[in-house]
């Protein structure tokens, strides 16, 4: 690989890794207690970035992430107390971090510009850094054997908590317990200058200390001396004659060069003379707190690396693209080779090509499979939107994501991404009310927003659903009205009203904000999930939420379809959207209102002879029952042939405006078959049993009237 | 005693600065004399006065030190005009100096 492109996969692997630690500040951002899993994978992205970015020499980069991952490990530790304005500022550094990567993947080997905001960000950061390493001395029971204090001094290492004169504590009262204790021989005081005197907040302590401390006394009772602290400040206490990994443990965890520290205390005379190279005294009983230092991270690092090895391997879109344009090649010659060793009558030449048939269905699904990612690729960027759109709208808004790892073809990601924005958008800015409002109306002060990703009937549907006021469809008609979108003279269902917000130039707020309400986007979304061969449906109860209901079909590429042949022509039913097959019922069939009584049901069905205005069919007919989300209907076609893998190819431009179709493919014999479109045939078959009831109505209405008008001359 | 209060502690007089301290220097009163304190950098020559201070804790001490260390960074000349027993034995405790002008009663 040369380096050109390790760095291209390095920025991916970046901005993959930034991703991730995004939604996992979300996560936290609502539940501020945070797991220790989720802490640590945190960790280990800004370790991953600083790790890698290390292996091409950015060092804006690995400044910024250097101090990024301190702080993430102090939370991960359970030193640093999460709240809001925290997860905030990492989030703020997080996006701070995906300009820096954009900078240097368009320009490498320039030096990042550090402007105010990244100065900013790093004194925010390095406020939450200066005291870095873990407190590990606890006043309660103390892991360090007493006994052992007859050589060589304590040292005490004390960062106190920004906070801490504001508690109410004073650290000169700690050191003068201290010394009652035993004697300091050396003390380091380290005042933390603020960056900029207008913003020192003079009642933040800045000081922390270091010290040498003679004392008989055993490490519960020095331990004890920061009994009130130890929560929020980090003491560090490392007894007498701890070795030298001892301290390179703790200069390790410091923020900055650990040499800086390890060389002001060898002045300090707090190291052991043992030469740092020389192998790691052993102390006759191992201060506890050492190995708790060691061990424990490198173990956490040992495990992630193992999951981090064998999660993926980057292939190039366009590779698989190949691969899964030559596996639909192999499935349709496959179709050929098994019709014609059905032709040659050989028994074993039939098996061999089943066995092969199978074969290829598996490598087909395979493939397919390949392009399938989880769509929380587009869900995880909602936390962030939601967060941002509702905080400005000053609305508290709690996200669900139900099924994100329902897998979706990684070709709809980008163009379902989108539309979903969109959607969910709108859903903040006009489907959820204003806490006031809503507790008004009884329900809960914080919003709910739900994105469900699931699969069903051979579709994946995502639903995105609020718990708001719902739509209006008084207001919906209003404005179809005033801008004259509404048909004339017709009565529309609700399904029909919802939809009219998604014509062009569409929109019911009354005010026009800057997040929606602008009467565009609508009808893009409606076009991008038309191309997507999706449908939307909506569902809305006033004053409960609506939910919009978008329906995909699985993977664009290659169906299991079912083979049918209609006045001669073969046509293609995909296979998952089909329920049954039965003959054409003689009688249990109203040809008037074109239904048909299916067990315990009427359906309505539509004839494919009628459809393409082919002659009526004088041999036996058969219908397919199909099954499209919550609608059954029957599709009436001359003969079944059987199942077929059909390996989608999209219509020419000359046929794209077609309705009921939506692509071809090539059969096992090379003739052409049309793949029918089944939500649009039932959506062609409601439309035109709506029209007969209403046409058959008026007739009637003509009828009595003239009915009516006879019988009075009659009279 | 109420004028007192509200008057500034900060005089200026030429290339001289002379913070007048009084009272307690404590966490209560960093946050109105901060302004004050930190006006002095203005003058090359900074003198802090803590004749008059009662009372001063670590958080009076870190102003202190916050404004040495500034006057230091920019090349001001810093001094106490004397030395402070409370503020000795506090800057003791942590190791620390402040530089006092060679005062005229007593040593430093």
């Amino acid at each position: 690989m040369n380096n050109e492109s390790a760095l291209a996969l390095f920025f991916e692997e970046a901005f993959e890794q930034s991703n991730l630690l995004e939604s996992l500040l979300l996560s936290l951002d609502m539940q501020p207690e945070g797991n220790a899993e989720d802490l640590s994978a945190m960790f280990r992205s800004a370790h991953t970035i600083k790790g890698s970015a290390g292996l091409f020499a950015l060092d804006g980069l690995i400044a910024f992430t250097h101090v990024m991952e301190n702080v993430l490990d102090r939370m991960r530790n359970g030193e640093l107390a999460i709240d809001k304005p925290l997860v905030g500022l990492l989030l703020a550094c997080n996006d701070h971090l995906r300009h820096m990567l954009a900078h240097y993947r368009s320009e490498p080997a320039a030096p990042f510009p550090e402007d105010a905001e990244h100065r900013r960000l790093l004194t925010a950061l390095e406020a939450h850094t200066q005291f870095a390493p873990t407190a590990v001395a606890s006043a309660a029971p103390c892991p360090v054997a007493p006994e052992n204090t007859e050589s060589g001094n304590w040292h005490l290492f004390l960062r106190y908590h920004p906070d801490l004169f504001q508690h109410g504590f004073d650290p000169a009262s700690f050191l003068r317990y201290l010394g009652k204790h035993g004697s300091i021989v050396h003390i380091h005081t380290h005042l933390e200058m603020p960056d900029r005197l207008q913003d020192f907040d003079p009642t933040t302590c800045r000081l922390s200390n270091e010290l040498a401390l003679r004392s008989q006394a055993s490490a519960a009772e020095i331990a004890a001396a920061f009994e009130f602290i130890q929560d929020d400040s980090e003491i560090d206490i490392l007894p007498p004659a701890s070795d030298y990994d001892a301290f390179a443990a703790l200069a390790a965890r410091y923020g900055g060069s650990p040499e800086t520290h390890l060389a002001r205390w060898r002045e300090a005379g707090y190291l052991p003379s043992a030469a740092p190279t020389a192998p790691p005294v052993q102390s006759p009983t191992p201060p506890v707190e050492v190995a708790i230092v060691q061990n424990v991270p490198q173990e956490k690092r040992r495990s992630a690396d193992r999951i981090e090895g064998s999660r993926f391997i980057r292939i190039e879109a366009a590779k698989l693209d190949a691969l899964i344009n030559r596996v639909g090649e192999l499935v349709i010659s496959t179709a050929s080779s098994r019709m014609r060793a059905k032709q040659t009558a050989d028994s074993d030449m039939i098996q061999a090509v089943e066995v092969l048939s199978q074969l290829v269905e598996g490598i087909r699904d395979d493939a397919l499979n390949l392009r399938m990612v989880p769509i929380s690729e587009i869900f995880n960027r909602f936390p962030r939107m939601v967060h941002d759109v509702s905080a400005r709208l000053g609305k508290e808004i709690e996200l669900d994501l139900v099924g994100a790892d329902t897998e979706i073809d990684k070709s709809m990601i980008e163009k379902l991404t989108d539309p979903l924005m969109h959607i969910v958008r709108n859903a903040i800015d006009h489907g959820i009310e204003d806490a006031a409002s809503r507790l008004a109306q009884g329900k809960p002060a914080r919003g709910l927003l739900r994105l469900k990703a699931y699969h069903d009937t051979g579709a994946i549907v995502v639903d995105i659903s609020d718990d708001g006021r719902g739509m209006n469809k008084a207001a919906i008609l209003a404005k179809a009205q005033e801008r004259g979108l509404l048909p004339e003279g017709r009565q529309l269902s609700d399904q029909e009203i919802y939809k009219l917000i998604f014509l062009p130039g569409f929109s019911t707020a009354e005010q026009v904000s800057d997040i929606s309400g602008r009467g565009v986007g609508m009808d893009v979304v409606r076009r991008n999930i038309d191309a997507l061969r999706g449908e939307i449906e909506i569902l809305s109860t006033a004053g409960q939420g609506s939910t919009l209901r978008i329906r995909l079909p699985l993977t664009l590429a290659i169906i299991d379809g079912f083979h049918v042949e209609v006045g001669g022509s073969s046509l293609v039913l995909p296979l998952d959207m089909m329920a049954e097959c039965m003959d054409m019922p003689s009688q249990q069939i109203s040809r008037e209102t074109r239904q048909i009584w299916l067990r315990d049901t009427w359906i309505p069905y539509v004839s494919l002879r009628e459809l393409f205005s082919l002659p009526p069919c004088d041999g036996p007919e058969y219908v397919v029952v199909a099954q499209f989300g919550q609608t059954t209907a029957g599709i009436i076609v001359d003969r079944l042939i059987g199942d077929i893998q059909a390996v989608i190819k999209p219509l020419g431009s000359l046929f794209r405006s077609l309705r009921g179709v939506s692509g071809s493919t090539i059969m096992g014999n090379g003739r052409l078959a049309l793949i029918l479109d089944i939500p649009q045939l039932i959506q062609l078959a409601l439309k035109r049993e709506d029209r007969l009831v209403e046409q058959r109505q008026a007739s009637l209405t003509e009828h009595s009237i003239a009915l009516a008008n006879s019988t009075t001359r009659t009279i | 005693m109420l004028e007192a209060d509200i008057e500034s502690p900060l005089r200026i007089e030429g290339q001289e600065a002379t913070l007048t301290l009084q009272g307690d220097l404590t966490i209560f009163t960093v946050d109105a004399l901060k302004d004050d304190v930190f006006l002095a950098l203005n003058c090359p020559r900074i003198r802090v006065s803590l004749d008059a201070v009662n009372d001063i804790d670590s958080c009076g001490l870190q102003l202190l030190l916050v404004l040495a260390r500034q006057a230091q960074d920019i090349g001001r000349d810093f001094a106490l005009s004397k030395s402070h027993p409370e503020a000795d034995a506090l800057l003791a405790l942590y190791g620390l100096d402040l530089p006092v002008l060679a005062a005229e009663g007593g040593a430093p």
